[in-house]
């Protein structure tokens, strides 16, 4: 039996919400933070939660699995490289990794990648730019 | 443009303001650790590079998402330089406190204006 045809109640029912994106943020600079904050829930598609070390953003991917981690990479105690490292020690299927890192040396933006990063955002980013950025490094088409 | 970004717009401009004002206290902070640096050996040394090199980087990153390229490009000199000697084990370089005083030259005139 096919559902939905002879069921116009159903049809009529709005559709559910889109699921907003989970990002979990790490950085130890407040100000860096709340502009990255406000920029990825700017329109409503994300939400985010944050902290100022690697340790708390590990605890926090312990509570509740985010959709996506965005890393500082130079923060003091675990730096973003080492809670990557620990992430994928600790989860088999971890989240997907961006780092957010003010130096843009060849070099260093390699070794990120060479870590499995899923993409790099250089700063100073574009906080008009950064969730779109987001979306297109996690392959979502639907960016505005 | 959209409220929202109309009002991360704003919250920029208050929070470059809000900077302006903290950056005279910061490199302030950068010279003191410089002069215990170069006072200091060993381990205690190492421990006041390590916090060089992260007020530094700090001040580069808010200077740079504030678009005060000078401030930036200061600040990452002597982040560039703690970071060096951290990587040579400690060993002094004159140059770091010729680079603070170079910061202390990019320090914002009035509060708010690029430099």
């Amino acid at each position: 039996m096919e559902s939905g045809a002879s069921a116009p109640s159903a049809a009529a029912a709005p559709a559910p919400a889109p699921r907003r994106l989970d990002i979990l943020l790490a950085d130890d600079d407040a100000d860096i933070r709340e502009i990255a904050t406000l920029a990825l829930q700017r329109d409503g598609r994300a939400e985010v939660r944050s902290c100022g070390d690697g340790a708390a953003a590990l605890n926090a991917v312990r509570a509740a699995r985010p959709d996506l981690l965005v890393l500082d990479v130079m923060m003091p105690g675990l730096d973003g490289r080492a809670t990557m490292a620990e992430l994928r020690r600790l989860h088999p299927n971890p989240p997907p990794v961006i780092f957010l890192t003010a130096k843009a040396m060849p070099e260093e933006l390699e070794q990120l990648r060479q870590l499995g990063a899923r993409h790099i955002i250089t700063k100073p980013f574009d906080p008009m730019k950064l969730l779109d950025e987001v979306l297109v490094s996690l392959g979502q088409t639907d960016v505005r | 443009m959209s409220a929202e970004a109309a009002a991360l717009a704003n919250r920029l401009r208050e929070l470059t303001v809000q900077f302006a004002a903290e950056v005279p206290q910061a490199v302030s902070e950068l010279l003191d650790l410089v002069a215990q640096a170069a006072r200091s050996d060993g381990a205690p040394r190492r421990e006041r590079l390590v916090q060089i090199e992260l007020l530094a980087h700090r001040l580069n990153g808010r200077a740079a998402m504030y678009e005060w390229s000078r401030l930036s490009r200061r600040a990452a000199a002597v982040e560039a330089a703690a970071a060096a000697m951290l990587a040579g084990k400690g060993s002094w370089n004159a140059r770091l406190p010729a680079l603070c005083e170079a910061l202390t030259r990019a320090i914002p005139t009035r509060t708010g204006s690029p430099v």
